[in-house]
């Protein structure tokens, strides 16, 4: 019986295969090679992002070990990046306009672009012809190179911005906006990966070492970012929200053993060249892994297609006026709870490191460090496969604030592993606390994530508008705050002699301060990140409301105007979709409950965007034909009741409860 | 109330950004210190490029400068100097480390405590070697190779410790770059880390009353590829040798048994067993 199940699944599994290996099931867009082709696709930017993860401009192995960058200048071009950021901000209305247009402009705006840009290049190549020393005691930002650092950002800047603005122009009405930003950019990431452990940076000067360093990977960032969003791609194969969402949660499955396997592996293999702190390491495998994962990713994104390619908007204009946006923005509480969350809670996880620090410099098994952190993430899977079940169960809020609490407790038997005197004990003991700490990490990422879904469809329901562009207001606000807690790792770290020079972790009273540092940071950062939740009150039936009152708008509208649920609503008035204008009406009731997968939280409204604010909602209300209602919405709303809540509804000038 | 709320919150980031500010900015010029019950104890200094020679004050704030405490000076890039003033009595083992392009060290010639001697320094009775500096007597020059090409190096071609000299302080060689060192028979013992990661040591001469070896005193020195311990040796330390992967040849003139073995003491590669290795003791 048993052998006629199995024989009989194996021939419906290769019936499925030969029939849809070439076109799609009905209803579907996106045929099983097309979707093997697109898990091919992450596989190589997996094996990219094997060696890329200690390459960074951060105090990682490469550029803190090896290139002996020190802490406190990485954390001064950060304040120096974000200062710039601001300056630069004006700029960024047209940037905008170039994702929107697919880099056609206006011919003033081209005029701006081109004269801002060409400047920006200019007084970028002048100041590299003023000595390094120059502002070296300029309190704050006082680094050897700071003008040379400026003149980085400003031609980097410019660079990227030609970059993408020539690829949209020329490749992205016609192929997608995706699509031709990663096959293009995949080649300069890997060229730039693989040459920089060969810059000659040995015999060169500290300040010149640390401004090359700085362009090459400022630049290189810029690629990667960009070649490294293969998943965003999904949004753009199917309008099926279904099919996409099996995109999400089926393909991962085999996709993230590639990391897992290249996890373990990897620290055996760069055994042979000396390991992580060896540059020889570096020179031998990031060209291979670098070369080889964006030969993959191209070969198998060529075979991937965006199906939803959208025209250029011919009103040239940014979609959401930026001071009204970002006004109504500042008004929601629940993305100020969010945000701020996120900035104290930014190195909640720097615990890790831990890990790694004691298999290289206290048990000197380098070679097993790769084992066991795969070994400690094993969790994660049980809390990704928990989340949806908890969700369903309880509020998000008190799943998060548990679960934190739970991760608090975590790092507390941390402290406790480093207190042990034996070492192996030690990292026993500090291992199964991680191990316990990483189940929640995903229960904490889904949720937040899911929150802050909420309380963008919060937005969209209070204001109309979506506002996912503009939460960037919140990261411009709280820059200061950002510069003062990365000051506190870099500060800490001096105080025991830790900077430039990674082999004073040999010494055990050192590397134990170090561990110190590392997990009493992550505690704090973790409990003043969980504190602002406290006062999250956006409970799962003031959402539901939000999401069916949202629903009868639209529905209404809908009926009002004839518009099929299936067709796209593009160019119609008052229903104005955002930069991602290929999103469809219907897939505003099919995806708007949360989908929590791998600790990311897919909600599928993210690409709408609403702004029916023209029309009184009792007059919309009037229209309705509940039964067709009945037919398109597929969440489940039977919790949702009668509204008690206080908040004010839809619009700015409307203060009338709609239901 | 709105209004007041942005209000408090602007100057509140304000603030923030103020004190960020600030904070990474000290007022007390490139050093921190603080002040204790016997004098000043120094703490930190901020390395800058314009300023090459470091002297530490003999008083600050009325208060005599007495110890460099561990990390005092330590990871710098430009210094090429370092003066240790006239009150200083105390070097704690971190307090000058890594500081790559340090040349000599001055000592005041009132100090009772420290003297210095073509640039190293030492304990006044010279018995203890405190620390030399990395860029101590450095040239650049090529060698030549039989098997490989040519190897342009930057780095002391030999350097000699004193006879009178007893004790090798922990971190006394670190980060070096020195391609000969030969002990003088008066060391005993060798600290913790006193030879870590010497560029281009290739050659080392060990005295022959050295009793104690310091856990990774030799370590991450991959161009050493035979040692000579001499039959005073009591004490090797753990990971004295780690990843000195092209070490495959140790000759202890002592029995096995009359010395003390830490764990993991034996040369490794990245704390791997190195196949080849030949321990031998007469």
């Amino acid at each position: 019986m048993a052998k006629l199940n199995i024989k009989d699944t194996a021939n419906k599994a290769v019936t499925y295969t030969k029939t849809y290996w070439s076109k799609p099931p009905i209803g579907q867009y996106i045929s099983l090679s097309e979707k093997i082709s697109y898990g091919g696709a992450q596989i190589g930017v997996f094996i990219f992002q094997a060696i890329t993860g200690y390459m960074g401009f951060v105090a990682s192995w490469f550029c803190g070990s090896i290139m002996k960058i020190d802490f406190m200048d990485f954390y001064i071009i950060s304040i120096i990046t974000m200062i710039m950021t601001y300056v630069m901000i004006f700029m960024n209305p047209i940037a905008v306009l170039i994702y929107e247009n697919h880099g056609k402009l206006e011919k003033k705006t081209k005029i701006l672009a081109h004269t801002i840009w060409s400047l920006q290049i200019i007084i970028g190549i002048a100041l590299y012809f003023i000595p390094t020393d120059i502002f070296e005691s300029v309190p704050v930002v006082g680094i050897q190179g700071l003008p040379q650092i400026v003149a980085n950002i400003l031609i980097v800047n410019s660079i990227t911005n030609y970059v993408t603005w020539f690829i949209r122009w020329k490749f992205c009405g016609k192929y997608g906006r995706l699509k031709p930003l990663i096959i293009i950019l995949a080649v300069p990431a890997a060229i730039m990966m693989s040459i920089i452990p060969f810059l000659p940076l040995n015999n060169i000067d500290y300040a010149w070492k640390l401004i090359i360093l700085h362009f090459a990977f400022t630049l290189m960032t810029f690629f990667i970012n960009h070649f490294n969003n293969i998943q965003g791609m999904v949004t753009f194969m199917s309008p099926n929200s279904q099919e996409r969402q099996s995109m999400y949660s089926i393909i991962p499955i085999v996709t993230s053993l590639a990391p897992s396997v290249i996890g373990i592996f990897f620290p055996i293999l760069i055994s042979t060249t000396g390991g992580f702190t060896e540059l020889l390491t570096y020179q031998i495998f990031v060209p291979i892994f670098a070369i080889s994962g964006a030969i993959i990713t191209i070969l198998c994104t060529l075979k991937c297609k965006e199906r939803i390619i959208e025209t250029v908007n011919d009103e040239n204009k940014p979609k959401v006026k930026f001071f009204k946006g970002a006004k109504r923005v500042l008004q929601n509480k629940y993305l100020w709870i969010i945000e701020f969350s996120k900035i104290v809670g930014i190195s909640a996880n720097i615990f890790s490191a831990v890990l790694q620090f004691w298999f290289v410099y206290s048990l000197r098994m380098e070679w097993f460090f790769g084992i066991a952190a795969n070994l400690v993430v094993l969790s994660m899977t049980f809390g990704n496969l928990l989340t949806p079940w908890l969700t369903k169960k309880y509020e998000k809020r008190t799943i998060l604030i548990g679960s934190r609490g739970m991760s608090l407790v975590c790092i507390v038997a941390m402290f406790g592993a480093i207190l042990i005197p034996n070492n192996i004990v030690g990292v026993i003991v500090f291992m199964l606390a991680s191990f316990a700490k990483n189940f929640f990490v995903p229960i904490e990422t889904g949720i937040n994530n899911s929150l802050q879904a909420d309380a963008m469809d919060y937005h969209q329901w209070k204001h109309g508008e979506r506002a996912d562009g503009m939460v960037q207001v919140f990261s411009w606000l709280f820059g200061p705050l950002v510069i003062l807690i990365g000051f506190i790792l870099p500060f800490l770290f001096e105080r025991c002699g830790f900077t430039s020079d990674w082999d004073v972790l040999f010494n055990k009273e050192i590397i134990k301060d170090v561990f110190n540092i590392h997990i009493w940071v992550s505690f704090i950062s973790l409990f003043l990140a969980t504190v602002p939740f406290i006062f999250y009150n956006l409970s799962k039936d003031k959402h539901s409301l939000c999401i069916k009152e949202m629903e009868e708008r639209v529905a209404a509208y809908n009926l009002e105007h004839g518009i099929d649920d299936n067709s796209p609503a593009k160019g119609e008035e008052n229903i104005l979709l955002n930069a991602d204008d290929n999103t469809y009406i219907d897939n505003m009731f099919t995806t708007c409950d949360d989908i929590i997968i791998g600790g990311v939280d897919f909600d599928m409204t993210d690409n709408i965007k609403i702004t029916d604010t023209t029309q009184d909602p009792n007059k919309i209300f009037e229209n309705i034909d509940t039964n067709n209602i009945d037919d398109m919405v597929s969440i489940d709303n039977s919790n949702i009741t009668t509204s008690q809540d206080n908040e004010k509804p839809i619009n700015d000038t409307d203060e009338k409860e709609v239901l | 109330m709105k209004k007041k709320i942005c209000y408090i919150f602007v100057i509140a980031m304000l603030i923030i950004l103020s004190l960020s500010l600030v904070a990474c900015y000290s007022v007390n010029g490139p050093f921190e210190y603080v002040i204790e019950d016997d004098g000043v104890h120094m703490k930190l200094y901020s390395d800058i490029s314009t300023v090459s020679e470091v002297v530490f004050p003999d008083e600050i704030e009325g208060k005599p400068v007495v110890a460099l405490d561990d990390f005092a000076i330590v990871n710098t890039k430009y210094v090429k100097t370092i003066t240790i003033s006239k009150n200083i009595s105390v070097i704690e083992p971190y307090a000058i480390n890594n500081n790559t392009a340090l040349v000599e060290f001055i000592v005041h010639p009132e100090n009772k405590h420290f003297k210095a001697v073509d640039g190293t320094l030492y304990t006044i009775d010279g018995k203890e070697l405190i620390s030399n500096p990395p860029s101590n007597d450095i040239e650049t020059f090529t060698v030549s190779r039989l098997d490989k090409k040519d190897e342009v190096q930057t780095c002391d071609r030999e350097f000699i410790i004193p006879d009178g000299v007893e004790v090798i302080r922990e971190n006394a060689f670190y980060h070096n770059n020195i391609m000969k060192i030969v002990f003088a028979d008066s060391v005993i013992s060798v600290g913790e880390c006193a030879f870590l990661r010497v560029a281009y040591l290739e050659k080392l001469i060990l005295s022959k009353n050295l009793e104690s070896i310091g856990k990774d005193a030799f370590s991450k020195n991959t161009r050493l590829t035979e040692l000579l311990i001499n039959e005073n040796i009591k004490s090797i330390g753990e990971n004295a040798f780690f990843d000195c992967e092209n070490l495959l040849k140790i000759d202890i003139k002592a029995k096995e048994s009359d010395i003390t073995f830490a764990k993991s003491w034996k040369p490794t590669k990245l704390g791997n067993k190195l196949k080849d290795l030949v321990v031998t003791f007469i």
